[in-house]
């Protein structure tokens, strides 16, 4: 049975998936596979470690900061970005990440490869990390139900009508996009406190494969696909016996490429939410009538 | 002078590998509508291949060379089946998170199975330190000279393959319209069976290139080659075989003159960066001759 | 009459795109020597038709016969070497490959007299031996189509089928394209046309067959349908249930 700190590890690090893979479901939404956040969160996770470990910030302070500063990014980024297709969109979200990690650690007052250390612990980072996890997931839920997210499923659903709505995807583009950023910049923030010491190695193209992963298997088309999907994939390193459990990543491709070729939705798809919600509704219906029937 | 000149032919050898391994990427691109993520870790595997023949023969070059360039072509036809649902669809992105999970799978194979994932030497003799030439400082080794002038005699070949034949003529029609292909008589099946072939062969002749050119190989080179190749591909506009090649060949050199002349590691700073900007600019790739849309 | 060698033959074909119906219970013939048109307004399920001889449609049902074989279940590019060819609608031509190279590609079954066929060619459509090493994007749209019909010619077909040759041409064009068609079948080509333009069509064919909403309403020679009162007040507007 695994301690309370390996729970408390494997909770934070769940909800950080959760809000970097929503990032990324947000946007596909419309085709875009964007990955700008985990670039942010490279900016913010070492602008987070100079404000609370040189500069005597509040943690809150540096997270507010950060989610600003990964907005503002993005947004320049994505006027640009917003045009492009699927592809030039994602090597161009994923080539600042390139960037930073080079220049980094070729900075020594950046800390070098070698990294940046000591970073002071923020006691309540669990409650916190998870209240954001689920104000983040609040948010998705609302755009998956609004009028402009129902918009924005049209787009990808029916590309003739995108195309003559070029300049509603192109909105949309940049507003998730920024959205990403801002995303990015909060996990950043958390990330810094939480593994006390960063370095540029640490954030590369692995976090983005595990994130695409939960996604596309969980399901890409509804939110919840990822919610239920990170938990039991990420905990496979943990749950699984050490041997298996560095085989990970070769499970991780497996499902990944199993699903695109023979489920390309991902095991949770709307039709799966549907049927759910429509055999929870009669199992109510069911429930009451038992209870009224023994009254 | 002597270091400029140096740096140039190692840029123009790296080069002319990049573009062999962008050509293959392309190809399969066009023909097969396959956007094989994979390409380049398939290319790293068939290095270990090459190390392990030239162990297990007492470092006999030509029964390795033919192994390594066999088993690209076998590694090749093997993948045909599992993608052919993804051919049908001509599904780009599907097929580049497909391979996005087998790139995986490859990684952490190599990663557990071969060598325990250390870095893996090539014996001098196979690569060819020989020194050919000397001009000063500057010395054109065996290898590289070898690199430059298969590369250059593949590329020719590959031309002339594309251009002046009728299976070369089948694959720019099915890479245009596939439609027109088929009325032409075009078999689709089999000439999508073909361009995996000669990706497989062109694969494995890389591989044999990047044992002498590199002298290394390790898990990680991988993702490495993988994520310039891409971005190179995309530079020029996927599919754009001209451009893809002269793109390769001058990120080839900026990569070799950077690592030469500039202190520090800035290479990856400066091919990723160049790629981000070019991205910006013009975000349909930067030679295709029509914007294209993939997604 | 004696009949005549049949070239295609078509029983009972009905084909679906899914859980729509595009053709219902087709029976149609085409015999050597004819030219047979299928009219009828768009979506009527002419180009279906022509999409099916070739393979390229999901046949549910029915046979097609081409010179006496059973065609039906065949792949497409078996189907072309056996010497059906589609001029398609909309010019089916290779935009970024030369003149030269579609038609390199038009005789990719037929490797033998390569170079006859291809002086053949040239001399009917002069304008292409002058624009053979052009791109075939650059050339203008009357050429195009005749690019079509001859990368068609180059793989030397026993059937020639039409889809739309008027489509997107001016009328002089129109004409031009048309006393070609006549001009092949004198040669002795077989030829099945799609054509919305009926007037045309039934103008230069022996036989027609009138498409609506995916079935065969009516059929006869050229000049019958032509004299039809109701395939008068078809193509003026009304329908013809």
């Amino acid at each position: 049975m695994p301690s309370g700190a390996v729970v408390e590890h494997f909770l934070i690090e769940v909800a950080i998936y959760y809000i970097l893979t929503w990032s990324i479901y947000l946007n596909y939404r419309q085709g875009h596979l964007y990955v700008g956040s985990f670039f942010t969160m490279g900016l913010a996770a070492y602008l987070t470690t100079f404000a609370i470990r040189d500069w005597g910030w509040p943690f809150e302070l540096a997270v507010l900061t950060s989610v600003a500063l990964g907005a503002g990014i993005a947004f320049l980024l994505a006027l640009r970005l917003g045009k492009a297709s699927s592809f030039a969109n994602m090597l161009g979200s994923l080539a600042p990440l390139l960037v930073f990690q080079v220049v980094v650690r070729n900075l020594e007052f950046l800390g070098g490869a070698m990294g940046l250390f000591a970073i002071p612990k923020v006691g309540y980072l669990l409650p916190f990390t998870l209240g954001a996890a689920a104000l983040v997931g609040l948010a998705v839920y609302r755009w998956d139900h609004s009028h402009l997210g129902r918009a924005q499923d049209v787009l990808s659903d029916a590309p003739e009508v995108a195309a003559t709505q070029g300049t509603t995807a192109y909105k949309f583009a940049v507003a998730l996009e920024t959205a990403a950023g801002a995303m990015g910049g909060l996990v950043g923030a958390i990330y810094a406190p939480f593994v006390g010491s960063i370095s540029p190695h640490g954030f590369n193209f692995g976090l983005i494969i595990n994130s695409a992963t939960f996604l596309f298997v969980g399901g890409h088309t509804t939110m919840w696909g990822l919610v239920v999907f990170t938990p039991i994939l990420w905990g496979l390193r943990i749950f699984l016996p050490s041997q298996a459990a560095s085989w990970t990543l070769i499970i991780y491709g497996t499902l990944l490429a199993a699903v695109i070729l023979l489920r390309p939705e991902g095991v949770i798809t709307r039709q799966v939410l549907r049927s759910i919600r429509v055999n929870s509704q009669a199992l109510v219906e069911r429930l009451k009538t038992v209870r009224a029937n023994r009254v | 002078m002597e270091i400029f000149l140096a740096q140039w032919i190692n840029g123009i050898s790296l080069g002319s590998i990049y573009a062999l391994l962008v050509i293959g990427f392309n190809l399969m691109s066009i023909v097969a509508g396959v956007t094989h993520f994979a390409y380049p870790h398939v290319v790293v595997l068939s290095m270990y291949v090459i190390w392990y023949v030239l162990g297990a023969t007492g470092d006999n070059a030509p029964i390795a060379i033919l192994a390594g360039i066999g088993s690209g072509v076998a590694i090749s036809l093997a993948t045909e089946p599992i993608f052919r649902p993804l051919t049908a669809r001509r599904a780009w992105i599907a097929s580049f998170i497909a391979t996005l999970g087998l790139s995986m799978i490859i990684t952490d194979a190599m990663a557990h199975g071969m060598h325990a994932g250390r870095v893996i030497p090539f014996p001098t003799s196979f690569v060819g330190t020989v020194p050919v030439y000397q001009l000063g400082v500057a010395t054109l080794f065996r290898g590289q000279l070898m690199t430059f002038i298969g590369c250059i005699s593949v590329m020719v070949g590959f031309f002339y393959l594309l251009y002046r034949t009728q299976t070369g003529r089948a694959f720019r029609s099915m890479a245009e319209n596939p439609f027109v292909a088929r009325l032409r008589g075009i078999p689709i099946a089999r000439t999508s069976r073909n361009s995996y072939v000669i990706a497989g062969l062109l694969g494995g002749m890389s591989s044999v290139f990047l044992s002498m050119a590199l002298r290394y190989a390790s898990p990680a080179l991988g993702n490495f080659l993988a994520l310039k190749v891409v971005t190179i591909a995309l530079l020029a506009g996927l599919g754009n075989l001209r451009g893809g090649l002269i793109a390769a060949l001058i990120i080839g050199m900026v990569e070799s003159m950077v690592t030469g002349y500039v202190p520090g590691e800035w290479a990856g700073a400066v091919v990723f960066g160049a790629m981000l900007i070019a991205i910006m600019a013009r975000p349909a790739g930067v030679f295709s001759q029509e914007a294209q849309s993939s997604g | 009459m004696a009949k005549r060698n049949s070239v295609l033959e078509i029983e009972d074909l009905s084909v679906s795109y899914g859980p729509v119906r595009a053709l219902t219970h087709i029976n149609l013939e085409v015999n050597e020597g004819e030219i047979v048109a299928l009219i009828g307004a768009n979506g009527a399920g002419k180009s279906t038709l022509l999409e099916a001889v070739l393979g390229i449609n999901d046949i549910n049902s029915g046979t097609i016969r081409f010179l006496g074989k059973d065609i039906t279940k065949r792949p497409t590019d078996w189907i072309v070497a056996s010497g059906i060819c589609l001029v398609p609608e909309g010019r089916g031509i290779l935009s970024l490959m030369t003149v030269l190279e579609n038609l390199q590609l038009g005789a990719y079954h037929l490797k033998a007299n390569f170079g006859e066929r291809l002086t053949r060619v040239y001399d009917r459509f002069g304008v292409l031996r002058e624009r053979s090493k052009q791109m075939a994007g650059t050339l203008s749209g009357g050429e195009q189509q005749m690019l079509s019909i001859a990368a068609g010619l180059m793989s030397a077909p026993k059937l020639m089928m039409f889809d739309e040759p008027s489509l997107g041409l001016a009328p002089v064009l129109v004409a031009e394209v048309f006393k070609i068609i006549v001009n092949l079948n004198r040669e002795g080509y077989t030829i099945l046309l799609a054509e919305q333009n009926a007037r045309k069509a039934l103008g230069i064919a022996h036989r027609g067959y009138v498409f609506e909403t995916g079935n065969v309403v009516l059929s006869g020679s050229a000049q019958q349908l032509a004299g039809d009162p109701r395939v008068r007040e078809a193509f003026l507007g009304g329908s013809m249930k």
